[in-house]
């Protein structure tokens, strides 16, 4: 009788495992599972879920070793790219991996939901290697990080090419989501002077509750984003993002009712969206990452020859842009 | 062979079935790798290629139509016998029924790679090759009715495969179509070239003429069917340039049949699996069709019985077919096929339509 097939639903790709030298890694195709039979089960590749790469080798740059799941038609499109933060073996040495049958599966689940959910933006091996091959547009890979014996996701990886060149922690990882264009869930923590605010202070705020400032918690945006070239020379975009979004969270009672009250925290949480926005902006930029994809809305600017991705390197850490966030603030739950 | 043809009513058929039979003969193998190649030639503006070579086609489709009305109730080969007499007529009607049978030739091997490339690598050409051709076999062996009827069946079994872009068009970058009027006039008119060999078909108009039922009404749903192509083509090529990125778009084979590997549903994670398989009944009617073509002008020129000619032309395909085995070869067929396709579908007409145009003014002249 034959035996049922043994799906591989994750591969890894380390430098330094304990069976495969990196040399076999470059010119690999499923070479550590061809050259050892390892199991009863007849093993077949086309349920591959994730593929996930150590430190060492994202830093290198991971596109040679990609080819074989492209060129490989029964090979899904949909799989996950990933990158460990530590070596890859740590991260599949994990035992805690809630109910999922095997840590593949888990890994899995986490990305899938964190995608769904729009924590992360999904990097599936279509969309790693549509913007790979993109000029002026970079990936993003979810970093995967292990911790008391359990993977979590806690930052993405941005790439320059296929090499990793740098990270953002999942909160940044907001903004960058937030210059990248629409979505439709998310939430920010914003720090307010509450100075600005003291004329609407609810009464029963004492005086022992009161603090220098205080924190909001705005979730469930939605966002519209407007990416216009300015001006060429000096390379210069105007982002004009209309933001809306609902409180959750406040830790100073603020009487939102009063229109003037709801529109000072507004006008605060733009600025301090539009900070946080431009400092990403400019550590990506001397990353020379451009995971934004403004390389790409240029490239529709320039009409006698085409965009190289040299040409784009070079202008991509100059740009300048300026960002307009309009917060509107719709719903504050049941209290006010 | 310049004697009208008297085909009996009850062999004929009516010319609204040419609306699909023609649509399905432009789409098959060719619609797969369609984006590759005109991308390669005009970037983001293919689209204008495509509406161009759709212009062309809807004029060659006019032309053949006039040419076949100026002659009382012939096809192709008594066209050629009018125009360069019955020794030359015949030997172009052979060249012809060998164009065709390369055509099929090319159908055939293409299908056989797309089913060892994505479905069963180790599967023997000659044994996918064996279960279309008894197929293509069984339908036309009862006449040119079933080969229609077939034709029809597997159109309406597949033409819902189009709306499975519905995921890769979610995905579109818009930007991957600016900016728009970039490519040179000379870039776009090449694009337009290489399209005619994913559209080519249409060219069955020459041999089932005298089959139809009502002639009058042959032009428009001949120019309909040109038209349904002409939009599923630009369909299949838009969202495929959003869809990919440029550089990315120009190494992928089959870029359609890419596209259909993002689908997955919870109970059938590779939908792509399916696309393919299914493709088979998208190529059927282009080789039933051609087989038929074959058949019937080897009975016109030579004489032979139809059925003999058949079966040895499918037999000598089978061999062929199970012979050539390497995507290089097969590549290389292909691009020569589209080659020839563009002389002996678009030039072609082209030139035998002065012939035409002098036969009417003749006959004007003596009554």
């Amino acid at each position: 009788m034959m035996q049922p097939p043994f799906y591989i639903n994750l591969i890894q790709i380390s430098p330094m495992p304990r069976r495969l030298l990196k040399v076999v890694a470059v010119r690999f195709k499923w070479q550590n599972l061809r050259q050892i039979k390892k199991s009863g089960y007849k093993i077949v590749n086309g349920q591959l879920q994730t593929i996930l790469f150590g430190p060492e080798i994202a830093a290198e740059g991971i596109f040679p070793l990609l080819d074989t799941l492209e060129r490989d038609a029964s090979i899904s499109d949909m799989l996950h790219v990933a990158v460990s933060r530590q070596k890859s073996d740590d991260i599949l040495s994990a035992s805690n991996y809630e109910q999922a049958p095997n840590i593949g599966t888990y890994l899995d689940r986490l990305i899938n939901t964190a995608v769904v959910n729009e924590r992360l933006i999904s990097s599936t091996l279509h969309e790693f290697l549509r913007d790979y091959f993109e000029v002026g547009k970079d990936p993003m890979v979810p970093m995967l990080y292990v911790d008391d014996n359990k993977v979590e996701v806690n930052s993405i990886g941005a790439m320059q090419d296929d090499r990793l060149v740098g990270e953002f922690t999942l909160e940044e990882a907001f903004y960058v989501r937030l210059l990248n264009g629409t979505f439709h869930s998310g939430s920010a923590e914003v720090e307010i002077k509450t100075d600005l605010v003291k004329e609407y202070l609810s009464e029963f705020v004492t005086d022992e509750m009161y603090e220098e400032s205080f924190i909001v918690v705005i979730d469930k945006l939605n966002n519209k984003m407007n990416r216009t070239l300015i001006s060429k020379d000096p390379l210069k975009f105007h982002v004009e993002l209309d933001v809306s979004a609902r409180v959750i969270e406040m830790n100073q009672r603020v009487d939102l009712d009063i229109p003037e009250a709801l529109k000072i925290i507004e006008e605060q949480s733009e600025l301090h969206l539009k900070e946080e926005a431009e400092k990403i902006l400019k550590e990506a930029q001397e990353m020379n990452s451009d995971i934004f994809g403004f390389g790409q809305e240029y490239s529709t600017h320039v009409r006698d020859k085409r965009l190289t991705k040299e040409e784009w390197r070079e202008l991509y850490p100059d740009m300048e842009v300026d960002i307009t966030i309009n917060l509107d603030i719709e719903r504050f739950g049941i209290i006010h | 062979m310049k004697t009208p043809l008297q085909i009996p009513i009850d062999k004929k058929i009516k010319a609204v079935y040419l609306l699909l039979i023609i649509h399905t003969m432009q789409v098959g193998v060719g619609i797969a790798g369609l984006p590759r190649f005109i991308f390669a030639e005009a970037k983001q503006d293919s689209w204008i290629s495509l509406l161009l070579a759709g212009i062309i086609i809807h004029i060659v489709v006019a032309i053949i139509i006039f040419v076949l009305r100026t002659y009382p109730n012939t096809d192709l080969l008594g066209v050629l016998s009018y125009c360069f007499g019955n020794i030359f007529g015949k030997i172009l009607g052979m060249i012809f029924t060998f164009y065709f049978f390369l055509v099929f030739l090319s159908i055939l091997l293409n299908y056989v790679e797309f089913v060892q490339v994505f479905i069963f690598p180790r599967m023997p050409s000659w044994f996918i090759s064996l279960l279309l051709i008894s197929l293509v076999f069984y339908a036309v062996y009862s006449g040119l009715r079933v080969a229609v009827g077939t034709c029809i069946v597997f159109y309406f079994a597949t033409f819902w495969i189009a709306l499975l872009l519905i995921e890769p068009i979610t995905m579109i970058e818009f930007d991957h179509y600016f900016p728009i009027f970039h490519a040179s006039p000379t870039e776009i008119l090449e694009g337009a070239r290489i399209t005619t060999y994913s559209l080519l078909g249409f060219e069955l108009l020459w041999l089932i003429y005298p089959f139809i039922q009502d002639q009058r009404k042959i032009g428009r749903y001949a120019q309909g069917a040109v038209a349904i192509t002409i939009l599923y083509g630009l369909y299949v090529v838009i969202v495929s340039i959003g869809y990919f990125s440029a550089d990315q778009l120009e190494e992928k084979i089959w870029p359609l049949l890419t596209m259909f590997k993002i689908l997955s549903l919870p109970m059938f994670e590779r939908f792509d699996i399916l696309a393919v398989a299914l493709w088979m009944m998208v190529i059927l009617p282009n080789l039933i069709m051609f087989a038929w073509m074959i058949s019937y002008s080897c009975k016109r020129v030579c004489g032979f019985k139809q059925k003999h000619s058949l079966v040895a032309f499918l037999l000598v395909a089978l061999i062929i077919s199970s012979i050539v085995q390497k995507r290089e070869n097969v590549n290389a067929f292909t691009t020569f096929i589209g080659e020839i396709g563009f002389g002996f579908g678009i030039l072609f007409p082209l030139l035998i339509l002065p012939f035409a145009i002098f036969h009417r003014w003749k006959g004007k002249k003596q009554s």
